[in-house]
């Protein structure tokens, strides 16, 4: 199975062409389009805006609230639409109504059963607390994310840098959402990250510490962004370098009859072996995902 | 808490590499924990099964209680390998569900019965090193009674399945390992391998780390800890065992107790110290971990002496 490589996701408003435009021209593996509820523009203009966000070679998403599934997915799930953002659903029987409409929306545009995504964003604690539940009701879900700002909404917390009041809610919807088979993709409260300043190096380093927590995405609230994100969530040339080195070293112990042994006073043994495998894969998958997106 | 014996150092080592095997009785760890696991080479597992038997009796040789590791792959077949008498604990690696346990449980007694070892004396540590195995933590911990020891939520095979780096100095794994050992501390088990403290290096070898790892676990009520490398076990070892000046401090609360007793309010003042019930508690549990570290220790004294008399010449 093709390892899914989805780093960023670029969140931005449909409401003109601009946003659509930007997220197009940035560098990001997704875009989520959020349309107005009161958005009635002609088809071909929405058309339009799906294919200009999705012209870098992004997977388009567009975004839809768990109360309004019927209306939000029969006129937004359109030709180019890779997948719903279902954002507000706290129990498997809102999703289960999402998909149900997905498969209507499927058959209307003729597209192969199951094409269709849900990219979950949990929003508020009954969500994160019920998460092992919801992230099996679908196949579909493939992705989930906890939007962070509407949790500090919900909490009541006011941003503040250098407190974290989430580090148990993300912690638990990266284990829940691995157990179930599912990527976690982070959605941080920029405030609250003490060393992330504007630019590029404060994204990286924010996207680095998600990925160090298990994250294998996160959500952009800028285009400009997009970059720093893939680039935090791809193996560094060091890190591709310690893995290929991890990687020969225990092959040439494994045939001379050990499986553990050190590297600088590191001890190497299967897992660890496995994990250099696997950051080499990634690495291999994000080069070949960025590949295809420089040839459009 | 089902307390398990004294178990501050608990050094793992390859039941193939035979010098190891050999000479584990001269390392000073409270257990030995013979692998069949992830330092033996796929290739060399059925061989491994092969030397388990006879590894038993040379390591437990320093006095060290014995567990093995087996594999999660070849549950079975291993457990029929490695349930000898001298097998005091058995590690099952990457346990996911409740049935799991209650496997080795079955298995366990079915040999128990038939090698003449005392029925229900072997125990088991589910290791909890995925995210499915965090998720069910409660109900893997609970799975039987044997489970004596039980933790986890971090370590190699966890970072392996979330993605992460190991050694980035920061808690990656803080939903996980405290999932585990909540579960551990409900059930009445002795919590394993569920402490974070900070490590950027991931040096096995590192003593001076293993001494602070060690009175961090101490003081956050751990017991029990597990080394890749011999040159962390006396670090572990000093590290977890009550100071004499704790134990001191706990005598003089405990001398007070009576005191405590007679006192209107529910707290006594001595020293510039409160005491309180809480305090009287902690003090008898130091004063007895204190009194079995002792006992340990001076067992392994007499097992390595016993040694050293039998074969002169080769003291560690």
């Amino acid at each position: 199975m093709t390892m899914l490589v989805r780093r960023s996701n670029v969140v931005v408003n449909a409401s003109g062409p601009a946003g659509a435009l930007a997220a197009g021209q940035s560098l990001a593996d997704a875009v989520t389009l959020v349309f107005s509820p009161d958005d009635h523009r002609p088809e071909p203009e929405a058309n339009d805006i799906v294919r200009v966000a999705g012209a870098g070679g992004a997977e388009v998403f567009v975004q839809v609230q768990a109360e309004r599934v019927e209306e939000d997915i029969s006129t937004l799930v359109r030709p180019g639409v890779n997948g719903i953002a279902l954002t507000g659903a706290e129990t498997a029987e809102e999703i289960r109504a999402a998909e149900a409409v997905i498969l209507v929306a499927e058959r209307k545009l003729r597209r192969p059963f199951g094409s269709i995504e849900i990219l979950l964003i949990l929003s508020s604690p009954r969500a994160v607390w019920s998460i092992a539940q919801l992230v099996r009701v679908s196949a579909r879900v493939r992705q989930v994310s906890c939007d962070e700002t509407a949790l500090a909404r919900s909490f009541g917390v006011a941003p503040q840098p250098g407190i974290d009041p989430f580090e148990f809610a993300r912690g638990r919807v990266v284990i829940e959402s691995i157990a179930a088979g599912r990527q976690p993709i982070a959605s941080p409260v920029l405030a609250m990250c003490p060393h992330v300043a504007p630019g590029r190096a404060g994204v990286l380093e924010l996207a680095t510490r998600m990925k160090n927590l298990g994250f294998k995405g996160m959500v952009s609230a800028s285009p400009c962004w997009a970059g720093a994100v893939n680039d935090g969530f791809t193996p560094t040339p060091a890190e591709v370098e310690y893995s290929s080195t991890v990687r020969r070293v225990f092959a040439e112990a494994v045939a001379a009859g050990r499986a553990a042994v050190g590297i600088a006073g590191k001890m190497i043994d299967v897992p660890v072996d496995k994990r250099a495998q696997t950051v080499l894969e990634l690495a291999a998958a994000c080069t070949a995902r960025d590949s295809r997106k420089r040839s459009r | 808490v089902t307390r398990t014996p004294v178990a501050r150092s608990m050094l793992y080592m390859p039941v193939v590499e035979r010098r190891f095997v050999t000479a584990a009785w001269r390392r000073g760890s409270d257990a030995i924990i013979l692998d069949l696991e992830d330092s033996v080479p796929p290739h060399l597992k059925a061989h491994a099964r092969t030397l388990v038997k006879e590894a038993i009796g040379l390591a437990a040789r320093g006095g060290a209680w014995i567990c093995v590791r087996i594999n999660s792959e070849s549950v079975l077949e291993d457990l029929d390998a490695v349930v000898w008498p001298g097998l005091d604990l058995v590690i099952r690696p990457k346990a996911e569900h409740a049935v799991e346990i209650s496997e080795v449980d079955a298995a366990l007694s079915g040999l128990e019965r038939a090698r003449s070892i005392e029925p229900g004396t072997i125990a088991i540590w589910p290791l909890i090193e995925t995210a499915a195995g965090v998720t069910n933590a409660y109900e893997i911990a609970a799975a039987s009674d044997r489970v004596t020891m039980f933790g986890g939520g971090q370590g190699y095979d966890m970072s392996l399945d979330l993605g992460v780096a190991m050694f980035g100095g920061f808690d990656q794994f803080l939903y996980g390992r405290g999932e585990a050992e909540l579960a551990s501390r409900a059930l009445g088990k002795e919590p394993a391998n569920c402490l974070f403290y900070p490590d950027e290096s991931g040096e096995v070898a590192d003593a001076a780390w293993a001494r602070a790892y060690a009175e961090t676990l101490k003081s956050c009520g751990f017991r029990t800890s597990t080394a890749l490398h011999p040159g962390a076990v006396d670090a572990l070892n000093q590290g977890m065992t009550p100071t004499p000046a704790e134990i001191e401090a706990a005598r003089s609360v405990l001398a007070r107790e009576g005191h405590l007793a007679l006192a209107e309010e529910g707290w006594i003042e001595a020293g510039g110290q409160v005491i309180d019930c809480y305090e009287v508690d902690r003090a008898r549990r130091l004063i007895e971990w204190a009194q079995a570290c002792a006992t340990h220790d001076a067992a392994k004294d007499r097992a390595v002496a016993a040694m050293v008399d039998a074969e002169p010449g080769s003291a560690p």
